[in-house]
């Protein structure tokens, strides 16, 4: 089947202010193809490149070089037409949804926005047509001329997502859709987000440094470390067979909410922080932390993602030969 | 009070006198910390489990104020006193020397004017007769155990130089300068990244063995109460709902809270088909639900009952309690 998005070698380069050379790099490199109807995690830590990834492929931002491709079309190319409709095709929810509302329009101003622009609608059963949606995402008829200080966090996300999948999108990013509310609620718009995905065959990108809310939403998942992927493969697959020494950190990182399996397992540790993206380490990007790096190998050349099982790659030395 | 107890609260009310009425943030809560455990309080937004401990040390700015209740803390063997009542001088004697406090943003918990060194030494000198000299070796050593490389050169850095991770390490040394009997940790991590926050939690583990501190930690991630506590208080809406220790609530939950919190946490152990979720939100504080406080959201709710008294905590089996009507009878 045709994939519905595809990235080719995509990179963002950010400016260094005062300098003319340095630059951040944000995404450094990466290729992926996203499935119709399935969703894919991109896990991370802080200054991985997830969210700029993320920007890119919705063409919020302009790569530094590399193509994407939404069905079929280079959306670094499009203008005009094409560009409005590919904009219908793929939204966004972001992270916060205490900033990413509008606090000076209405509920329904906020949702008759896309609306109006891509004229769906005529304004006598506009009313109607939002209270069934509002009812839909668990919202109702009161929330509907309220403005977004009078709503819940959860409820702000609620309308958050409503708006971006009021036109009917085929492609959804989720920028840490759920990171800033509680569990219970958290539990709550997972379960929304699955359903709208089954009803509308929207394919999702799903962005999160949460490993446990990206495993249960997610078909596949990709390993993010500095703007670059080090491992990508089925969801189950990679958390029974982390394969990448960052991956395996990660995971064993993850506290799991269950006091006798979470004391009881083996965990690779790994020592400080990410490094800087404007000073990435030469050879494998991981090479300072990892606790396995052979000298002479490692720390000169970069490792490439090599499939090492159906459908499981990874981008490490010990998994592929020079 | 028992002898190997170090901190007894009880019936602790606080509320804050708002425009739009009285917020009742914390009822009734009663807990205890024995000497050498991690007790945790793990909640949602907004059920008073950072008030608590901020009540307990005398940190509540107007408009909250602590109503009634006793936080009895021993100092030594023959010396109890009231956190309560005590008089401020006295207070401020605990404060950063037998009690010590992590808080949740460790950007903002720095002053950004002073280097690390000087929080360090600051607290260190502010308890103990030494000389500026002695204290600020004494933080290199501390920097060196909290595990930040090279501290001779990070006693001189500002917080803005140092990263996220370190910043609480710093937090973290400061508050251990003076071997404290008891750390309050307040999301010490919630604004870390994982593998951060799984070498933090290593740390406070280990200082906590190293100086047989007690820990009280609050948290509204259940992943990390499994990991570190000894023992768990779920609040709900101001008020202890249940208690036990940290096994017998992850396999035995008995409160309808407990339980729909635990289920509604991903595990990635487990293949998970459908997270269970709470309806409905947590409730205003200014006018709790009736009875319970739980029962406009609890799947087992017995009209008549649940909605008409509140049920007290009682003890299922040994150190388990529970206030639910479904274990205790009316």
């Amino acid at each position: 089947m045709e994939p519905i998005l595809k990235t080719i070698n995509l990179r963002k380069y950010f400016p260094v202010r005062g300098s003319l050379f340095k630059k951040v790099k944000a995404v450094d490199g990466v290729s992926f193809e996203l499935k119709r109807g399935e969703t894919f995690g991109v896990v991370g830590e802080t200054g991985s490149g997830k969210s700029t990834l993320g920007r890119v492929v919705l063409k919020l931002l302009e790569p530094t070089s590399g193509k994407v491709f939404f069905e079929d079309k280079d959306i670094t190319k499009v203008k005009g037409k094409e560009l409005k409709d590919f904009r219908k095709n793929a939204q966004m929810v972001f992270q916060d949804p205490h900033t990413s509302l509008n606090p000076r329009l209405t509920i329904a101003e906020t949702l008759m926005e896309p609306l109006r622009e891509y004229r769906q609608l005529l304004m006598e059963d506009s009313e109607k047509f939002l209270i069934e949606q509002l009812e839909m995402v668990g919202l109702g008829k009161q929330h509907l001329y309220r403005y977004p200080h009078e709503l819940s966090g959860g409820q702000k996300q609620r309308v958050a997502i409503l708006r971006a999948i009021i036109l009917k999108p085929k492609f959804i990013v989720l920028d840490e859709p759920t990171s800033a509310l509680d569990v219970s609620v958290q539990a709550q718009i997972l379960n929304m987000l699955r359903d709208i995905q089954k009803a509308l065959n929207a394919t999702y990108m799903f962005i999160s440094h949460d490993l446990s809310v990206v495993k249960y939403m997610s078909n596949r998942i990709a390993v993010m470390y500095l703007g670059k992927f080090v491992e990508i493969g089925d969801s189950e697959e990679i958390f029974e067979k982390p394969l990448h020494p960052y991956t395996q950190a990660l995971f064993s990182a993850i506290p799991i909410p269950d006091p006798k399996a979470t004391r009881a397992r083996k965990r690779l540790k790994i020592s400080g922080e990410p490094p800087s993206p404007i000073n990435i380490p030469p050879g494998c990007r991981f090479h300072p932390r990892c606790p396995f790096f052979m000298k002479g190998l490692c720390d000169v050349e970069e490792p490439k993602l090599v499939e090492v099982e159906k459908g499981h790659y990874v981008a490490c030395w010990l998994h592929s030969k020079k | 009070m028992k002898l190997d107890k170090l901190l007894e609260v009880r019936n602790l009310d606080v509320r804050f006198y708002t425009y739009a009425g009285v917020v009742q943030a914390v009822s009734n809560v009663s807990f205890d910390v024995y000497e050498g455990e991690i007790i945790a309080l793990v909640g949602e937004t907004g059920c008073g489990k950072t008030v608590t401990t901020r009540a307990i040390t005398r940190l509540i700015d107007p408009p909250g104020r602590v109503v009634s209740g006793s936080a009895l803390f021993k100092r030594n063997e023959k010396d109890v006193v009231d956190l309560l009542k005590i008089s401020d001088d006295e207070l401020r004697n605990i404060r950063g020397n037998e009690i010590a406090y992590v808080f949740q943003d460790p950007s903002s918990a720095l002053n950004p004017l002073y280097t690390a060194g000087h929080h360090i030494v600051e607290t260190i000198t502010s308890h103990r007769n030494v000389s500026k000299k002695a204290a600020s070796s004494e933080a290199i050593r501390l920097l060196r155990e909290v595990l930040i490389p090279h501290p001779e050169a990070r006693i001189k850095n500002y917080p803005h130089e140092l990263s996220g991770g370190m910043r609480q390490r710093v937090v973290i040394a400061t508050a251990i300068a003076n071997h404290p009997k008891l750390l309050i940790a307040d999301e010490p991590t919630t604004n870390l990244d994982v593998t951060v926050q799984a070498q933090i939690l290593d740390l406070i583990k280990e200082l906590q063995k190293k100086y047989g501190m007690s820990v009280i930690l609050i948290t509204h991630n259940l992943g990390v109460v499994a990991e570190v506590a000894d023992r768990v208080y779920i609040m709900y809406a101001g008020k202890v709902v249940e208690y036990s220790d940290v096994y017998t609530i992850y396999e035995k939950p008995l409160h309808p809270y407990t339980k729909s919190l635990l289920n509604a946490v991903p595990n990635v152990l487990k293949k998970i088909e459908r997270l269970e979720y709470i309806p409905g939100t947590v409730p205003n504080l200014i006018n709790p639900p009736s009875g319970c406080r739980f029962h406009p959201r609890c799947p087992f709710f017995m009209k008549g009952l649940c909605d008409v008294k509140e049920p007290k905590l009682v003890e299922v089996e040994k150190g388990h309690y529970v206030a639910c009507w479904l274990h205790s009878k009316g």
